[in-house]
């Protein structure tokens, strides 16, 4: 039912690796094969870590059909990362809910992780990551686009994204004027 | 595979896999209009409320998730609810976040049986505070020969206090640190109305503390426009706000507001923040001060 590709390499790794080994194998919807550190996935992701307690993990490499092999390149890597990393207690305790938790600014090296990336690989990686129910590389994504975007003017914005103005002159009239106050630069 | 809980978009009944656009995406390449619209709502909630409010003018798609609910319940403060719930008169709880934010920005709520009155700083959303003058300490206040109670129809107080002869001056409140928003500054303004006849008030003895744990900032202050006392032929007073004399400006509510100090509101503060305005050194004769409240607001 998958692609096939790379699937010998697949058969490999489970003859070596059984039930108890401490990676997990993803597969990208171009049928790419990435290991991450169990440990890891459960703790970043609440869908891994859902899977993994379920058992519904394949050895031959759990198939992500969302999300593409640079972006779940990128997934495997910030998990690698952030095992790497010493995690402070802010981050540990970082799995509150969505938009109620103040959020914590990003460490320096998640800020290198995410300015490296192009805006294609930025935006695939937040959907990858919004996939998984990975809630701190969400909000360091997130944090990153939200800093193209603040203090710019809708015409900066535009551009920054190359996004079409798809408003009648009359609706952005509207618009500004209702919120005249916080139009102070154009 | 189930979907992660946080993922609180609106359902998209295409098959997954598929990607679904949130907006007017022909012949465009803007791929951040191919994230679900709670993804780009996230983005837009960590910007602040002038951001969200400008990206909503960028198209169609921006709008929607500039409006959401998540975005705007992100820049009200944590505990808005139980503030609400002290408003003299019931806050409309029903409408959008993004209407509720704007209103609470636009006009300010009585609270607490009318004795302070709350709004947002509507670029951040930080909680803002006046007390009314009949909460705050002054010295005699008690005494109608020397402070007496006014009803001004532009006072947002149901009364005010207005002194009639004052020789010792102290005025003095205070609010609680976990009332205001964390990590933010704040500046504190005594607004008031100058009768037609005044006098003594702008004594330079008139010192205004502002008390944080320890340590006590001082100032001198002076309730009369710039203007009137350096002789400078401009009138009106433009306002001076140094770190140790302050003038009054006009506000656009027609009160008159001075500076009396400012203070950081770290986040980890539990204590009590205390202002107040005093002269005690000269004693002379005052007249002709309206009172309407001292204001705690966000210095941007």
């Amino acid at each position: 039912m998958e692609v096939d590709k790379g699937k010998g390499e697949a058969e490999e790794t489970r003859k070596v690796a059984e039930a108890d080994r401490d990676t997990v194998t993803l597969k990208s919807s171009d049928g790419k094969l990435f290991e991450v550190s169990k440990e890891a996935a459960a703790r970043l992701s609440t869908v891994l870590a859902g899977m993994i307690a379920g058992g519904s993990i394949d050895d031959n490499g759990t198939d992500l059909k969302q999300i593409g092999s640079e972006a779940l390149e990128n997934v495997v890597d910030y998990c690698n990362k952030h095992a790497n990393s010493i995690p402070s207690a802010a981050l540990i305790s970082s799995s509150i809910s969505f938009n109620t938790a103040p959020f914590k600014e990003p460490e320096e090296w998640e800020r290198k992780f995410v300015d490296r990336l192009s805006h294609d690989a930025l935006f695939d990686l937040v959907e990858a990551a919004n996939f998984l129910g990975m809630e701190r590389l969400l909000d360091v994504t997130c944090h990153k686009i939200s800093e193209m975007m603040k203090g710019k003017s809708p015409d900066q914005i535009r551009e920054v994204f190359n996004i079409k103005n798809d408003y009648t002159k009359e609706e952005l009239e509207e618009i500004r004027q209702e919120l005249a106050w916080a139009f102070y630069d154009d | 595979m189930k979907r992660p809980r946080r993922n609180h978009e609106k359902e998209h009944p295409e098959p997954e896999g598929v990607r679904t656009t949130t907006g007017n995406e022909a012949d465009c390449d803007c791929s951040i209009l191919h994230l679900p619209e709670a993804c780009l709502a996230h983005v837009i909630s960590l910007t602040t409320p002038a951001d969200a409010c400008r990206s909503s003018a960028v198209s169609t798609a921006f709008q929607a998730a500039a409006s959401s609910d998540p975005v705007w319940e992100h820049f009200l403060p944590p505990g808005y609810r139980s503030i609400l719930a002290r408003a003299d008169h019931p806050v409309d709880l029903t409408t959008s976040k993004k209407e509720l934010f704007l209103s609470l920005a636009q006009d300010h709520v009585l609270v607490d049986q009318g004795t302070k009155s709350f709004w947002l700083d509507r670029t951040s959303g930080a909680k803002c505070y006046m007390l009314s003058s009949r909460s705050l300490v002054i010295a005699w206040g008690d005494y109608p020969l020397y402070w007496r109670r006014i009803y001004l129809p532009d006072s947002r107080f149901a009364s005010m206090i207005s002194a009639l002869t004052s020789k010792f001056f102290l005025l003095a409140g205070h609010i609680e640190r976990r009332e205001l928003s964390p990590n933010t500054k704040y500046a504190v303004y005594l607004v008031f109305r100058l009768e037609d006849e005044t006098y003594g008030l702008h004594c330079p003895t008139q010192e205004a503390h502002i008390t944080t744990g320890d340590q006590v900032a001082k100032r001198r202050v002076s309730l009369y426009p710039r203007t009137t006392q350096a002789g400078e032929g401009e009138q009106g007073g433009r306002a001076e706000e140094d770190s140790t004399l302050s003038y009054p400006r006009e506000r656009e509510d027609d009160w008159m507001e001075v500076q009396l100090g400012e203070f950081y509101n770290h986040q980890e503060d539990t204590e009590v923040v205390d202002f107040r305005l005093l002269e005690h050194v000269q004693l002379h004769w005052k007249k002709g001060l309206m009172l309407e409240g001292i204001e705690i607001r966000q210095k941007n």
